[in-house]
C-alpha cells in the first residue's frame, strides 16, 4: 500500500490485507510462550470446551489480534513513524470465529493542521468474511 | 491483588503486578506468522520492530502474575484505547504496569478499566493503553 501524502481528502478509504483466521494463528496468538507441553494454554480463543464454559458459542479470535490487523493497515499508511505517535480508540462488537476472515478498512474524516504536521482522524473497522463490522473505532495519524 | 480477591473484583485504586517479559527473535516471529504479517521492519535485523500484537496482547491484565480468576472464568476485552509513544526493539526487555481505574455496571453486566503503560528496560515509554474488560463463565468441568 502506498503511504498517505498531504493531499489525501476527507473520505478516502484503505482496506488492507485479508487475514485467515485459523486455528494456527489462534494457537500462536493466544497460546502462550515458548510453546512447549502445555501449548497451547487453554483460554476462550484456544480451547472450544472452555469457551462454551465461558458462555461463549465457539472459541474465536482474540481482540488484540484484530487491533494487530487495524495497526499494521495504520502502519502501512503512515509509515514506522505511526508506532511512535498514533493512537486509536477501538471497541468489539461481534466475536470472530476461527475459520474466517477478517479485513480492515480505514476512511479519512477529518484533516486538521497542527504547526507543521497534518494529522488525520479516520474511521477505523473491521469486517468479517459476511461483510459484518466486528471491530469499530477511530484512528489518529500524523502526515509530516 | 492480596491473595483474597479474584482480579475481576479489584476496583479502582487497586494495582496488579507488573509483568516483565523479552522479546526474542522466535517468538516475534510467532507473532508475524499469527498475523500473517510479513514485512521486512519487523525482521530485517538483529533489532527489528516488535509487532505490535505481541505488545497488544502482552499488555493485557491477564499476563500480570498476580492475575487470578475462579476456574473456567474468561478475561473479555470489550473496549482498548492505545496510544503508541516509542517502538518496541526485539531483544528488549519490556514492563508493563496495570492499574485498576474503574469499574460499572450496565445492562447487568460489570465492566473494570484498566489503565497499562509498556516501558523498556531504559523506562522509556512504549505504549499506553485503557483497556474495559468484562468477565464471564463459572466453574470448569473439564478439570477436577
Amino acid at each position: 500500500m502506498k503511504p498517505i501524502n498531504r493531499d489525501i481528502p476527507v473520505g478516502s478509504e484503505f482496506t488492507g490485507h485479508t487475514k485467515m483466521v485459523t486455528s494456527l494463528s489462534t494457537w500462536l496468538f493466544s497460546g502462550g510462550w515458548p510453546p512447549g507441553d502445555q501449548w497451547p494454554a487453554i483460554n476462550i480463543h484456544t480451547d472450544e470446551e472452555f469457551a462454551k464454559t465461558c458462555g461463549l458459542n465457539e472459541r474465536n479470535a482474540a481482540g488484540a489480534m484484530l487491533e494487530g490487523y487495524i495497526s499494521e493497515l495504520m502502519v502501512d499508511m503512515f509509515g514506522d513513524e505511526w508506532l511512535s505517535m498514533g493512537s486509536y480508540k477501538v471497541k468489539f462488537i461481534r466475536t470472530v470465529s476461527v475459520g474466517g476472515s477478517i479485513v480492515p478498512k480505514a476512511k479519512v474524516v477529518s484533516r486538521v493542521q497542527r504547526d507543521n504536521d497534518l494529522i488525520l482522524e479516520l474511521d477505523l473497522w473491521c469486517e468479517n468474511e459476511y461483510g459484518d463490522k466486528v471491530l469499530t473505532g477511530v484512528g489518529y495519524g500524523r502526515v509530516s | 491483588m492480596n491473595g483474597e480477591v479474584t482480579s475481576d473484583l479489584l476496583v479502582a485504586g487497586d494495582l496488579l503486578e507488573p509483568a516483565v517479559f523479552t522479546v526474542t527473535r522466535e517468538w516475534n516471529q510467532s507473532y508475524l506468522l499469527a498475523e500473517g504479517d510479513a514485512h521486512i521492519r519487523y525482521s530485517n535485523h538483529l533489532y527489528g520492530v516488535v509487532h505490535p500484537a505481541l505488545l497488544l496482547n502482552m499488555s493485557q491484565h491477564m499476563f500480570s502474575p498476580s492475575f487470578e480468576l475462579s476456574e473456567g472464568t474468561a478475561a473479555v476485552l470489550t473496549h482498548n484505547e492505545v496510544e503508541w509513544k516509542n517502538v518496541g526493539r526485539v531483544g528488549q526487555t519490556f514492563t508493563v504496569t496495570f492499574n485498576v481505574v474503574s469499574t460499572y455496571c450496565r445492562r447487568g453486566r460489570s465492566y473494570q478499566v484498566v489503565d497499562s503503560m509498556v516501558r523498556d528496560a531504559t523506562d522509556r515509554e512504549i505504549m499506553f493503553r485503557k483497556s474495559t474488560y468484562t468477565h464471564m463463565g463459572g466453574s470448569y468441568p473439564g478439570k477436577d
